[in-house]
């Protein structure tokens, strides 16, 4: 399933694996320390010599430490990546005739802008995420103060969402809503 | 729809962290290698963890301190965390963000005549809304807020209608 909430998965899912990697070196530790677990003898020091490793020792401890670094670096950047992920769509009746190819999230830009217009909007992001079997629209629309979300969802439900269905040529097209609400107000029309 | 916290925050300071931690690691093995005086001399390193032994003090406060900042990120990943976006009624699948809802209901309180600051605290089955006033008299203030404030509720449409209670203090003028 496309997840409409990156990174939560990653985070949550790393900070796991984090917390118990602590929480089991920290209970063997204190085992050993209170004599519990005899894996290690609890008189020994807690490393053997003074000496310094071979120098093979040294080049692994390198590259390791260079590889985590650059991981760490990798979900830095992550928390930057709010979006769902898009793909670009293949449509193939014939081979023989060519294929054709619509980047998925490219092809929400005119949606996103009739969305834009409608009364009571402020602003509208649009994504269309997942593959062209299961695809998934997420949308975020900011609404204005005196803008009433039920008939904007009204209106995308019946006008601009089966427009964009039969445009994209699918039978479903499951879609999300988060409305935010900005105090400005809108522009009256009437 | 519903939107959980991302742990973003927890997720940045441990990144930093073992960022920082493999930058150090990398550095001094790299100026061993070469043969530079290290950032961090290792013969004192090393020295001090020869001399302590598993029964020390020092080692048992390492293992609870581990065991401690091991349960706050198991803890950061495991919890829920208080939903940044509140499911909606109706179709297709909505929700609204809840900062936002926060301040559209004061805006809406805000707007009615004579309020002049209003505070809200959202909870999951009630939201409070305090508003002060410049008026001496605040007769049909409270119902008025009150009414503007369900108003809005009604046209975002949360899937569980809170209750609204409105208090009213009145401004002192000096």
């Amino acid at each position: 399933m496309t997840s409409l909430n990156r990174p939560a998965r990653l985070n949550r899912g790393l900070l796991a694996v984090l917390g118990v990697l602590l929480v089991a070196a920290g209970v063997l530790a204190f085992a050993t320390h209170s004599r519990w677990l005899t894996l290690l003898d609890p008189a020994s020091p807690l490393v053997p010599g003074t000496a310094l490793p071979p120098t093979w020792v040294l080049y692994v401890v390198a590259v390791v430490a260079v590889v985590l670094g650059l991981l760490c670096l990798r979900w830095l950047l992550a928390q930057f990546a709010r979006r769902p992920k898009t793909q670009t769509w293949h449509y193939e009746t014939d081979p023989a005739l060519g294929h054709t190819e619509l980047a998925a999230d490219a092809a929400v830009a005119p949606f996103t802008e009739e969305l834009r217009a409608t009364e009571g909007v402020h602003a509208a992001h649009a994504t269309l995420a997942g593959p062209r079997t299961s695809p998934a629209l997420a949308l975020v629309v900011t609404v204005d103060q005196d803008g009433d979300p039920r008939r904007i969802r009204e209106r995308l439900t019946e006008e601009s969402l089966p427009r964009l269905r039969q445009a994209l040529d699918l039978d479903d097209l499951p879609a999300t809503i988060e409305f935010r609400f900005s105090t400005a107000r809108g522009a009256r029309t009437h | 729809m519903k939107r959980r916290p991302r742990r973003s925050t927890a997720a940045t300071l441990t990144a930093l962290v073992v960022l920082a931690g493999c930058v150090l690691v990398t550095v001094v093995a790299v100026q061993l290698i070469i043969g530079e005086r290290p950032w961090v001399s290792y013969p004192a390193v090393a020295g001090a963890l020869n001399r302590t032994q598993w029964t020390n003090w020092w080692t048992a406060f390492g293992a609870i301190a581990a065991v401690v900042l091991g349960l706050c990120l198991l803890l950061a990943a495991i919890l829920p965390g208080k939903r940044t976006v509140l499911p909606l009624h109706g179709a297709p699948d909505s929700g609204a963000s809840r900062a936002s809802y926060r301040s559209t209901l004061r805006a809406a309180a805000t707007s009615v005549d004579g309020v002049s600051a209003a505070k809200v605290r959202l909870g999951r089955r009630r939201v409070r809304v305090r508003v002060q006033t410049h008026r001496s008299r605040e007769d049909g203030l409270t119902e008025a807020v009150r009414a503007a404030v369900t108003h809005r509720l009604d046209e975002i449409g949360p899937v569980a209608p809170p209750a609204v209670r409105v208090a009213v203090s009145a401004m002192r003028s000096t």
